[in-house]
């Protein structure tokens, strides 16, 4: 496998984590009202993604500076012919992101009511948006021989871009009911699951839809690949699952629907990564916008050293606030005890009862500041030395720096 | 005294990036090289302005929210005491 085809999957990886992590925040930040009903419910709602949304969303991020490095060319010509997109995408995410933050702190049922409302739309907004964007890549843009956007905002939201994008929407909330199904109890958890079943029927005859196209359009017959037959069997199975309360299994069944759905697109778009509507001579390709090999030798040796640590922590967060949310801090019927209870203290800026770390052997307790120390030095140190043997590997690895002011 | 680090950090930023031009990055490439053709100046526009308008707005609302949880007096709020931890600690995560 060479380096390109190397980031063209990670990318792959990227956008299928970001869709999977964000997707069901983004479905319980369309929801939350909805499902919540009251304000205790709204709380309890918001609570089950409050520690964890804003570290999903860092995916997002990733995806688009891992593009910005790994295919400049592919980036620039995608972020500024979606500029209109990016845009209002942009705005949803900054409205969605201060929401969590604002509503907690106001007083006044108005407000809390504003900044609910920003919640469901920026929860909307932004898979719309994005989902267009990929929908785009594949779907075509008129894009000249000097990889220049040259159409007008008309061509960005081609029927194919906004069914991909309305499809991606819809997983994303089924998704999302599913979650808030896992995560809560009683009538949050019904009224979660009511959600799963009234849209997980429509989203997979989308999914269905989607791929049928997806597949035809590319020229490749009407036999579905792999990957666009697992995410037509995942999202029916998802709809069929929720209607019969299963929300664990439809859970797995959302995810794997929303993850078919990505690779389905990136694997129809391969080798291209945009399509151009003014000629196939036009179409922007992986080897064609990729960066020079040294550029994708660093990333990948980065990419090899932190990405372990990142799903780590995403894990070690996952694990500290698992078990269902509960309104109102009950703590005698709690079944899962101080997770589920850290949960309902929970959201940044409160005090949480952590449960103790399990500890492997008698070392000192980490409360101790001299510990702290050594461990926080030993981190660096052990930071340092990988990075002088990375500079090492990649300095010795063939053509070495370009462009060295 | 409030505003003068805001100001500082502003003013440093502007002149970094003007002390900079004509480059974008120094030495490398110009600025005017780096424009986006395909973005027209009505897109540019729009997304300054509802940028700054949106900006302007979370800036009204983080100071009101900052003044209005500085003048709030002080709660203590109950210590969590070692000993009061929960005997048996659960530890389930469910997916």
């Amino acid at each position: 496998m060479t380096l390109v085809s190397f980031w063209y999957v990670v990318l792959v990886l990227l956008w299928t984590g970001f869709l999977l992590l964000e997707g069901f925040d983004f479905g319980v930040g369309m929801l939350h009202r909805l499902v919540g009903r009251d304000e205790a419910g709204v709380q309890t709602a918001i609570r089950t993604i409050g520690p964890v949304w804003d570290g999903n969303e860092v995916w997002l991020i990733v995806v688009v500076a891992a593009t910005f490095a790994a295919f400049p060319s592919w980036f620039a010509t995608m972020l500024s012919g979606f500029y209109p997109v990016f845009l209002v995408v942009l705005v949803g995410l900054i409205l969605r992101g201060v929401s969590f933050e604002f509503r907690s702190h106001s007083t006044d049922p108005r407000s809390r009511r504003l900044w609910s409302a920003a919640l469901t739309v920026g929860s909307l907004v932004v898979p719309l948006g994005l989902g267009i964007v990929l929908g785009g890549l594949l779907g075509g843009l008129p894009i000249d021989s000097q990889q220049e956007f040259v159409g007008d905002v008309g061509d960005l939201f081609g029927l194919y871009s906004v069914v991909t994008g309305v499809t991606i929407t819809l997983l994303c909330l089924v998704h999302g009911a599913a979650f808030l199904a896992l995560r809560t109890a009683d009538d949050l958890r019904s009224r979660a699951l009511t959600a799963g079943r009234v849209v997980g029927p429509p989203a997979a005859v989308l999914v269905v839809v989607w791929t049928l196209w997806t597949r035809i359009a590319s020229g490749n017959g009407v036999l579905l690949s792999v990957s666009e037959f697992g995410a037509v069997l995942a999202a029916i199975a998802a709809a069929v699952l929720l209607a019969g309360g299963r929300e664990g299994a439809g859970f797995v069944a959302t995810s794997l629907a929303l993850a078919g759905v990505v690779v389905s697109l990136f694997s129809e778009l391969a080798p291209r990564v945009m399509v151009s509507t003014l000629g196939a001579a036009n179409d922007l390709t992986a080897t064609g916008t990729a960066s020079s090999p040294y550029t994708l030798g660093v990333m990948t040796v980065v990419l090899a050293v932190l990405l372990p640590v990142v799903v780590l922590y995403q894990w070690w967060a996952y694990r500290v606030f698992g078990g269902r949310v509960r309104t109102g801090l009950d703590q005698s019927t709690h079944p899962s005890g101080t997770s589920a209870e850290a949960l309902v203290g929970g959201g940044r800026g409160s005090r949480i009862n952590r449960p103790p770390l399990p500890r492997a052997g008698a070392g000192p307790p980490p409360k101790q500041p001299l510990g702290r120390l050594a461990s926080w030095l030993l981190a660096w140190l052990a930071a340092w030395l990988i990075m002088r043997a990375v500079t090492a590997a990649v300095s010795a690895d063939g053509d070495g720096p370009r462009g060295h002011v | 005294m409030l505003p003068v680090p805001f100001l500082v950090n502003t003013f440093g930023w502007i002149l970094t990036e003007n002390g900079r031009q004509p480059w974008i990055v120094q030495g490398l490439q110009k600025t005017q090289d780096a424009a986006s053709p395909s973005v027209g100046a009505t897109a540019l526009v729009t997304s300054l302005v509802v940028l700054v308008a949106l900006y302007a707005v979370l800036a009204v609302v983080d100071w009101v929210l900052m003044a209005r949880y500085a003048r709030r007096e002080l709660v203590s709020q109950p210590v969590e005491s070692p000993g009061e931890k929960p005997a048996k600690p659960a530890f389930e995560p469910s997916y």
